[in-house]
């Protein structure tokens, strides 16, 4: 199949890339529509509160202001939470009320002409708190007698135990125990355009219309259509361009649309809320921070006979994924390697701290760095090779998932493995370490999977239209959304090579617009080449059908005599039996008074399956004994994603996320005082840029994946889930030390040598 | 007092005279502004006027026997690139330059708001002191010239008062056989990162003893400073492992760093030691010791 695609596996320019690079692609902070107000956003200054009064009359006699808002005001459900789509998930809504449970929770908003007018507007309101004991540690939160922050007793939020085997039967059997426990940072998203930017408008026909740069234009529509009691019908969501989302985006922003909507509603105006990069950074979500226990038993010769993880995961005054991201951390967990005895026990826990929520990865890379730390510790001390030791354990083709029960169609973790050591000279590495001055250097390695989709666990609809035109080019439909990584260029190249079309033969509009078009859960967890393309390849299956049984008609040929090729489509044995497609388009659709078809397929549905990507990483650093100083030097990494419709987007998806990873290892993470973010600003949260960064050899692995559109299935979550614990295992080679606790600070290295 | 950073003027006064006219006639409340790549991060709430200095021929490097003088609104890619700060000592502007922020922000910051800035972490300072820089501040009642190291009280606090502001900095002539050098640590080293302790290093010789030693450093204290301890331990000596160990502990000894989100109160204390240690190793390394 593979040696005559033409447009699958190719790196097209993607149709987007000349009006991104020129700043003519409009992002949502750039929206501007007739008659806009623009709104700001009242943040509470407390950690915990009851709110007793706000007082908002001087605010609205502002002679620029036109409407204000409160948490009084807007409908009783918060945009951070949840899952609409299921009846547990409604349930889980978290409303509203008059507390306040972090610091930059919103309590009013302000609608004015301009934003210096909002802006002064909010310290006209005044607000009465009563201040309510606050907690900040997720274990002293769960302890009796701590302050409640929603309902919950111990404020556990989610709690999941799974068991397969007999953990204690598995310790007892092994030759050897080995125990730790880890803690992983805050994390921001820091997208280059801050996460929030929206624009309400109810100003028309009784139609509610939210330019938003969600994730899932769907499920926003379906959210506030719930949250304002109109018809699913009546609410619209247009999505701009997105200057990046890596999760932020998932779902609504906590206080947003509904806050943007209710302005909207009161003003009779559209009304634009964008977040400053401080308010990003305080009160949109983060990677939670997760404390995990680990204690594995293995044999003499490094077989994995008994797995225990426990996770404690800090979830913020609000609970957004708290059940997502724990149990994507359990199949993780649970599914690297094929051990007979696993439990896995999370408790996520609410504290009155800034939110938690999405961001690439779901959980991966905190139990990665666990896991992968560990099974480099116990490599070591068995004696036994890091990268055989993972060969060894790793869970691969035809295997059956304990938690899905579903066997496992495609492995690609040995050539990953076997490809990027080679590159890596894993072989030779012991040859290259240096000890010069107050510097040494060290190397390691680890292992990964992750998921495409998340069918098993959630809803998970995605849906396509393909529509010829009369010339015979074709528009694609769709609701993927697309943050920057160009899944809309790919879902138009699997219906160019379905239909055996060329890649400028089909186009897609730049972003979706839910009006124009069906269901799709969204782009997330690492599903949309996959789910989406699967739905992309049977519309345009049917289109295709649909077309050759026209021209069998018209042609008196038998269908399946009948090939599409170069603008014709023809008879397989006698091409002098041919019509043009644009000719035949144009017959049924025009010229044939009594026919007026147009020729489209669509297909709604789910992926079929769940597939595994692995991925391996190895790394090289460098030690400053002197200061703790860490350089990357070398880093090679190789990801199976089943085929690289688009191989340059791959290796920037790979690129990107191990950049992030390497963030997440060194220098980056929230850092929090009684509930305060103290860097909230790029000077002191401090993210890696190009320069600091190695060079990244990026090995594409293709493992086919029978049920992928081509074979494929994702990456863009895999590739930040492996970088901490490369890293934390190549700093141990160079200096002996094992830092537990994300980020690997200079300090808390020069502190343990 | 507003919410917001909005100063209704913005003026740029032709003369020294005038811009300290126009500075003490807004009492506190006039703020100068430089490349802005400080003031306009912050946005003070208390400004009602901006003054430039654009119109004041202050942007130039003049080499003479005396020794070399920089215009206070001299740009940061200026000092990077001048043939006149190539050599040693005066190279380590150049390298602390380099080692400051990003391009971008080096094209429009000035060694005046450097200054000025009065940070406790900038770069600029503990590199100028070693080189016994000198202030030139203007004012109503004329000019003055102050040392460096005087020119601070404390965290975004300077001698300047309402009507005045910085034209030059003045840095003397070096004997030959003068090696000096800047050390910045940041988070493991990315690019645009103020620094967790910095230092910088002065060395004059007479033959092998050390005639003259300054060690300064930043972020260790309300202001940069110098460490006279580790003078003391290395003025008229013959430098070897043990001296250079002893003056960095000193200098460590002398640093009072506090405890912030950046870094720690003792790790900014040891890094001192490792700072100051290199910095005299790279300073005599350069006179050829
Ligand atoms: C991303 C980023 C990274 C940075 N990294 C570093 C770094 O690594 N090291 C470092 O040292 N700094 C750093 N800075 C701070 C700043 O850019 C520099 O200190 C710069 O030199 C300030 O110069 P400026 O001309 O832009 O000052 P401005 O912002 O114009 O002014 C700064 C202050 O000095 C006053 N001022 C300016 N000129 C005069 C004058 N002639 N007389 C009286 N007062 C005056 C102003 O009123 C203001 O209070 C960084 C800044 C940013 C935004």
């Amino acid at each position: 199949m593979t040696d005559k695609l033409s447009v699958v596996g190719k790196s097209v320019t993607r149709f987007d890339a000349v009006d991104k690079v020129t700043g003519k692609a409009k992002y949502g902070i750039d929206l501007k529509v007739e008659g806009m107000l623009y709104g700001k956003i009242l943040r509470s200054p407390y950690p915990h509160a009851r709110v007793i009064k706000i007082d908002t009359r001087r605010a609205e006699n502002h002679p620029r202001v036109r409407a204000v808002t409160t948490i009084n005001d807007v409908p009783k459900i918060t945009g951070a939470i949840g899952h609409l789509m299921t009846q547990e998930g409604r349930d889980h809504l978290y409303l509203h009320d008059n507390i306040v449970r972090f610091i930059g929770d919103p309590i009013a908003a302000v609608a004015a002409d301009d934003l210096e007018a909002a802006q002064d507007a909010l310290s006209l309101i005044h607000v009465e708190y009563e201040e309510l004991p606050a907690v900040f540690d997720p274990v002293e939160a769960m302890k009796d007698g701590a302050p409640v922050i929603h309902t919950e007793d111990n404020n556990i939020a989610f709690h999941v135990l799974k068991e397969i085997g007999e953990l204690d039967q598995g310790l007892e059997e092994t030759d050897h125990v080995f125990e730790e426990r880890y803690y992983t940072s805050k994390q921001k998203h820091a997208t280059m355009e801050p996460t929030s930017s929206c624009v309400a408008d109810y100003s028309q026909n009784g139609r509610l219309s939210v330019y938003s740069s969600t994730q899932r234009p769907h499920v926003s529509k379906l959210y506030l259509a719930k949250a304002f009691d109109l018809p699913v019908s009546k609410v619209r969501i247009i999505k701009p361009y997105t200057g990046g989302a890596f999760g932020g985006r998932d779902y609504l922003i906590h206080g947003l649309e509904i806050m943007c909507t209710s302005l909207s509603m009161k003003s009779g105006s559209p009304v634009k809320i964008s977040f400053t990069r401080e308010e990003d950074f305080i009160a949109t979500e983060a990677r939670h921070p997760f404390i995990i226990d680990l204690r594995f038993g293995v044999t003499d010769d490094g077989i994995l006979k008994a797995m225990e993880m426990k996770c404690v995961m800090d979830v913020g005054g609000y609970g957004a994924h708290a059940a997502g991201v724990m149990t994507n951390a359990l199949t993780k967990g649970v599914l690297i390697y094929k051990c007979p005895n696993i439990t896995f026990e999370g408790h996520s826990v609410y504290t009155n701290k800034a939110l938690c929520g999405a961001y690439r990865g779901y959980g991966n890379p905190q139990i990665n760095f666990a896991i992968e730390s560990l099974m480099d510790q116990i490599a070591e001390k068995l004696g036994i090779d890091a990268v055989e030791l993972r060969l060894k354990n790793y869970r691969g083709l035809n295997e059956l998932d304990p938690l899905s029960g579903q066997r496992i169609e495609s492995d690609g973790m040995t050539e990953c493995i076997e490809k990027a050591a080679e590159k890596f000279d894993w072989i030779g590495r012991e040859k290259r370490k240096v000890a010069n001055g107050t510097k040494r250097t060290g190397t390691g390695m680890c292992c990964l999977i992750h998921h495409s989709g998340g069918r098993f666990a959630i809803p998970d609809p995605a849906a396509a239209t393909v529509m010829f035109n009369s010339d015979g080019s074709v528009n694609l439909v769709t609701a993927a959304a697309d943050e920057g990584q160009g899944n809309r260029t790919v879902l138009a190249q699997i219906a160019a090579e379905t239909l055996g079309l060329d890649y400028e033969q089909v186009s897609i509009s730049s972003e979706p617009d839910t009006d124009m078009t069906p269901f799709d859960s969204g782009t997330h967890g690492s599903r949309q080449t996959y789910a989406g393309g699967i739905a992309v390849k049977r519309a345009a299956e049917k289109a295709k059908d649909k077309l050759l049984d026209l021209a069998a008609q018209h042609l008196e040929a038998r269908k399946d005599d009948l090939r599409i090729g170069d603008g014709f489509i023809f008879h397989v044995d006698n091409p002098s039996i041919n019509i043009l497609v644009s000719d035949l388009l144009t017959a049924l659709q025009f010229e044939d008074l009594s026919k007026g078809i147009q020729v489209m397929g669509t297909s709604t549905g789910v992926a079929p399956a769940v597939p595994t990507i692995y991925g391996a990483n190895f790394a090289e650093v460098e030690v400053d004994m002197a200061t703790g100083e860490v350089r990357i030097l070398k880093f090679v990494c190789a990801f199976d994603v089943g085929k690289a419709i688009n191989p340059a987007h791959v290796e920037g998806q790979i690129i990107g996320g191990e950049v992030t990873g390497m963030g997440y290892a060194l220098t980056e993470g929230l850092i929090t005082k009684d509930g305060k973010i103290m860097n909230p600003n790029f000077g002191d949260y401090r993210m890696l840029r190009a320069c600091d960064v190695p060079k990244i050899d990026a090995i594409i692995v293709e493992s086919p994946e029978p049920s992928g559109p081509f074979g494929a299935k994702g990456v863009g979550e895999a590739t930040n889930a492996g970088t901490a614990a490369v890293i934390a295992n190549a700093i141990y080679d160079a200096v002996g030390v094992r830092i537990e606790d994300l980020p690997l600070s200079q300090e808390k290295i020069l502190h343990s040598l | 007092m507003r919410n917001i950073f909005r100063p209704s003027e913005f003026r740029r006064p032709k003369d020294l005279h005038e811009t300290s006219w126009i500075l003490s006639s807004f009492e506190g409340r006039a703020r100068v502004v430089a490349g802005g790549t400080e003031l306009l991060v912050h946005k003070p709430l208390d400004v009602d006027c901006l003054v430039g200095l654009s119109k004041l021929d202050l942007d130039y490097i003049r080499n003479g026997r005396a020794g070399i003088t920089i215009g206070a609104g001299t740009t940061l890619v200026k000092i990077e690139e001048s043939e006149a700060l190539s050599v040693e000592p005066y190279r380590i502007l150049r390298e602390a330059t380099r080692l400051l922020a990003t391009p971008t922000i080096r094209n429009t910051a000035t060694i005046g708001g450097n200054i000025c800035n009065a940070s406790p972490a900038v770069d600029l300072p503990p590199a100028l002191m070693v080189l016994d820089a000198k202030v030139i501040i203007s004012g109503l009642e004329g000019t003055r010239e102050i040392p460096i190291a005087d020119f601070f009280e404390g965290v975004k606090k300077t001698v300047l008062s309402d009507d005045e502001f910085m034209v030059e900095v003045k840095i003397p002539a070096f004997p030959e056989n003068t090696g000096a050098s800047f050390q910045k640590l940041r988070h493991h080293q990315t690019s645009i990162d103020i620094a967790i302790v910095n230092a910088a290093a002065r060395l004059s010789f007479a033959g092998d003893t050390v005639k003259e030693a300054k060690v300064a450093m930043g972020s260790v204290a309300a202001t940069p400073i110098y460490s006279k301890k580790a003078e003391e331990i290395l003025k008229g000596k013959i430098l070897d492992v043990d001296i250079v160990k002893r003056a960095a502990e000193a200098a460590s000894g002398e640093a009072k760093p506090i405890d912030d989100i950046r870094a720690s109160a003792g790790y900014r204390k040891r890094m001192v030691t490792v700072l100051v240690e290199r910095a005299l190793e790279e300073s005599a390394r350069r006179c050829g010791k």
